[in-house]
């Protein structure tokens, strides 16, 4: 494998500026290529996997949409039998809708029986390859096609599902937050995840330039600016408990993030915008509090 | 008058919207129009193609052979060369045969992103054809409202760079009044709606999605993206439980996931229906586009022996009729129904006029002294509806009168038979529904099913056949069919051909294709002649 210059890609039909190219690029090369890759259906596989190319330069398997987590553990199981654990380590990338949504039955299976797998999931909010369809990981006030934007409704309503809390509720080794705006710490975090033998997770928040309607170029700024403002905690859990988090100097309010994306122009203007607003605002106040993101004094 | 239109371009360019908004500009001088999607499963470049054929009669297909191509990328050129039969357009950025346009040069001037160079192309069209600018005018603001002023002042941009360089193809005048333009998902949905749907549910899945797209912004019904199709089809079945008309909709994949449930609502006699967008299979296939492989997967989704009705639309309109069709049966025998149709109905466009048919309520018992009799052995097996309040157990196992659990054989033997006699009744009914429907006159006949009979009648009327289009698949009733007649669909094996060949004894000229393409007028002719 050593003369592949990269294990995925060149050719991949991601949109110029989309964000989890980046985040499966350090994940193979922080593994050396030593990767079976698992891939769900989604964007990720539709541009990585389309008609007459396929990009990745490691052994793969789409696994249809909402069994990821389970062949993931068919692999492990097959691996260990047959003493063939040193020849890569088993990796996961999912998007938020087959890993919060259809998946997560068998991501909870996975975990539980604590599969040697490293399972990442890009978070780019929707389901973006189908046509920008809300998923369990929209966040509340985003306009998706299945929540659009009306006289009554200002965009997805309710919460987004907190993955860390649930991968943590399942009593894994390794649990983290990463994000594509700061490849050192994802890159650290893929490290320090293959330290542990057991399930880990890693849930990559990943800007998609359509689906959000933000310029290809600002990509980094918007996933960066999703950590600043709180609203994106980076936070890394070691057998359970919380170990580091990525301490924010000068917090930003969620507006700064809001108002540079097409999905929440509306609420600038909606007669429920502002309410949605402050709920944002809320919940990375809340974020705060729970993770201690901020020095006290 | 009659013209088949090729926008090509990739994935971005805003193809299929130039697709649907010329079928709209010729309808709202009274034109029919057809309008076939093929798309890739792509998230950008690739290859987007918009067939449009405007016509003064009533045209169900397009055609393969194109009057007239609109090409916004170099390389997408060379895949359309061999169908142009007429004039090309193309961006002037890249080198081809016909009349160039400075498509990128306008867009830039404007600064707006590239996809608007499909309003140039519309302008450009609209002077060749000799199509008054109003119309164009009309017909984006109709379709974008306030956000139509950018594809408006490019459309004139071409309009305008036409009229100094080229010579018109035709004049095209009014013919009549404006026609609507829906797509066969459009149909399903308002179908559905006519026959009193209060809640659907879906997962995204491909090709049918736009449904859950429309009906999420209507406010007359509740619908709502579930987590999944498993979910989907549950959340139905509990709308129905709770006395509210309810469906979902998937394809293969997602169908798949729901056959679980479709027993239970058999055995519970939970009122579902679910919409089967069939595409290439197996597995993901190739996932945009179209197939008739799944018609067995319909007929016997899931274990067990329960009525089901299973129908497949053969036009657009019939999509709309059929759906009301389903839903209304479906709540008259309490069991589950299934539209079946396809990528190449459900994503096709045409210009329409729906039938008249009302929401056929059944009466529904909303409170009961102690447990309700909700299975009560009658002589047609249809017992009464009752819902919450009403103390109603509905149960997957085999149960009595009151839907409580048994495993007594006399009384299974009797509920089990119940459940069935239901299937008497619906095959009495459809038989008065048109179960098939025939079409043209001729000596020698071509049996077919779902969106194959644009192509098929068209290609009836010109060589003389007639056609018999199969609508209810179960219960099947099929007429008269001699030996040696033609069955065309799109699988490998002629799925309805050998049902029809068991069923009547005898043997059918299969025409098939597998390759996720419809047939068009011009190929099935020559595979009748050869």
């Amino acid at each position: 494998m050593n003369d592949i210059r990269s294990y995925f890609g060149p050719g991949h039909g991601a949109c110029p500026g989309c964000g989890f190219p980046i985040a499966v690029k350090i994940t193979l090369e922080t593994l050396e290529g030593k990767a079976f890759v698992v891939n769900s259906t989604g964007c990720l596989e539709i541009v990585s996997s389309m008609y007459g190319r396929n990009v990745w330069a490691v052994p793969y398997i789409h696994s249809l949409f909402e069994n990821a987590g389970a062949v993931a553990g068919g692999i492990d199981a097959a691996l260990k039998a047959l003493g063939r654990k040193n020849e890569g380590h088993v990796v996961v990338f999912a998007g938020d809708g087959a890993t919060a949504d259809i998946g997560i039955g068998t991501l909870s299976g996975m975990f539980d029986r604590n599969h040697d797998v490293l399972y990442i999931c890009y978070d780019n909010e929707a389901y973006q390859n189908t046509g920008n369809q809300q998923s369990g990981l929209t966040p509340p006030g985003a306009s998706t096609t299945t929540t659009p934007v009306g006289d009554l409704l200002p965009g997805k309503m309710g919460r987004k599902k907190d993955m860390i809390g649930i991968a943590v509720a399942h009593g894994i080794p390794y649990v983290a937050s990463a994000s594509i705006a700061f490849p050192n710490d994802l890159r650290r975090k893929v490290k320090r995840a293959i330290e542990f033998e057991g399930a880990k997770y890693l849930h990559v928040h990943a800007p998609c330039v359509t689906g959000w309607g933000i310029d290809g170029k600002l990509t980094v700024e918007v996933a960066r600016l999703a950590v600043e403002t709180g609203l994106y905690p980076l936070v890394e859990y070691e057998n359970g408990r919380l170990v580091r988090v990525m301490k924010l100097k000068k917090r930003k309010p969620v507006e700064e993030y809001l108002k540079i994306q097409r999905r929440f122009r509306h609420l600038f203007k909606h007669p429920l915008g502002e309410k949605i607003i402050k709920e944002l605002q809320q919940i990375a106040d809340e974020n705060v509090k729970r993770y201690g993101l901020e020095d006290e004094g | 008058m009659d013209y088949n239109i090729c926008f090509a371009g990739a994935a971005g360019d805003g193809i299929k919207e130039a697709g649907v908004i010329t079928a709209k500009i010729f309808s709202k001088l009274g034109y029919h129009s057809f309008i076939y999607q093929e798309y890739q499963s792509l998230i950008r470049g690739g290859h987007n193609a918009s067939i449009v054929r405007v016509s003064d009669k009533k045209v169900r297909t397009h055609r393969y052979y194109y009057d007239l191509l609109i090409c916004l990328e170099d390389y997408i050129y060379k895949i359309h060369e061999r169908r142009v039969k007429g004039e090309v357009i193309y961006d002037a950025k890249f080198q081809c045969k016909g009349l160039a346009v400075p498509m990128t040069e306008f867009v830039r001037e404007e600064h707006e992103p590239l996809i608007f160079r499909n309003a140039v192309a519309i302008g450009v069209l609209a002077f060749l054809f000799g199509i008054d600018f109003e119309i164009v005018k009309k017909t984006f603001f109709d379709e974008y409202r306030d956000k139509a002023e950018a594809d408006i002042i490019l459309a004139r941009d071409g309009f305008e760079y036409a009229k100094d360089n080229f010579e018109k193809i035709d004049e095209v005048e009014k013919i009549g009044e404006e026609r609507e333009v829906y797509s066969g998902n459009e149909a399903v949905a308002i179908g559905m709606l006519k026959a009193g749907l209060k809640n659907y549910y879906a997962y995204p899945m491909t090709p049918t999605s736009p449904i859950l797209h429309f009906l999420v912004k209507r406010d007359d019904v509740i619908a709502l993206q579930a987590e999944s199709e498993i979910s989907a089809i549950m959340m139905a079945i509990g709308s129905a439980y709770a006395g509210n008309k309810a469906a979902t909709a998937s394809s293969g994949g997602g169908f798949a996931l729901m056959t679980e449930s479709i027993s239970l609502a058999g055995m519970a006699e939970i009122p579902i229906m679910v919409v089967l967008g069939q595409r290439s299979a197996p597995s993901t296939g190739m996932a945009t586009y179209t197939a008739q492989e799944d018609l067995y997967f319909a007929l016997n989704p899931a274990h067990g022996e329960f009525p089901l009705i299973v129908a497949s639309p053969f036009s657009i309109e019939d999509a709309f009729l059929l759906s009301a069709t389903l839903l209304n049966l479906s709540w008259k025998y309490q069991t589950p129904s299934i539209l079946l149709s396809e990528k190449h109905l459900l994503e096709s466009y045409e210009t329409v006029e729906f039938s008249d048919i009302r929401n056929e309520e059944i009466e529904i018992v909303r409170e009961s002294k102690g447990i309700f009799k909700r299975y009560e052995i009658t002589d047609s097996g249809v017992s009464p509806y009752a819902v919450p309040p009403a103390i109603v157990k509905a149960n997957s196992n085999e149960h009595d009168e009151f839907g409580i659990t048994t495993d007594k054989a006399e009384i299974a033997e009797k509920m089990y038979a119940k459940r069935m006699r239901k299937e008497e009744m619906i095959e009495r009914e459809v038989r008065n529904l048109e179960p098939y429907f025939i079409y043209g006159r001729g000596e020698e006949t071509i049996v077919t099913w779902g969106s194959n009979f644009g192509a098929v009648a068209e290609v009836a009327d010109e060589l003389g056949f007639k056609v018999i289009v199969i609508r209810f698949l179960r219960p099947l009733i099929i007429p008269n069919i001699k030996d040696n007649s033609i069955c065309v669909e799109c699988n490998y094996k002629g799925l309805l051909a050998r049902i029809i060949e068991k069923e009547k004894g005898i043997l059918l000229k299969k025409i098939l294709r597998w390759d996720g393409r419809p047939f068009t007028p011009d190929e099935l002719k020559e595979r009748i002649k050869n």
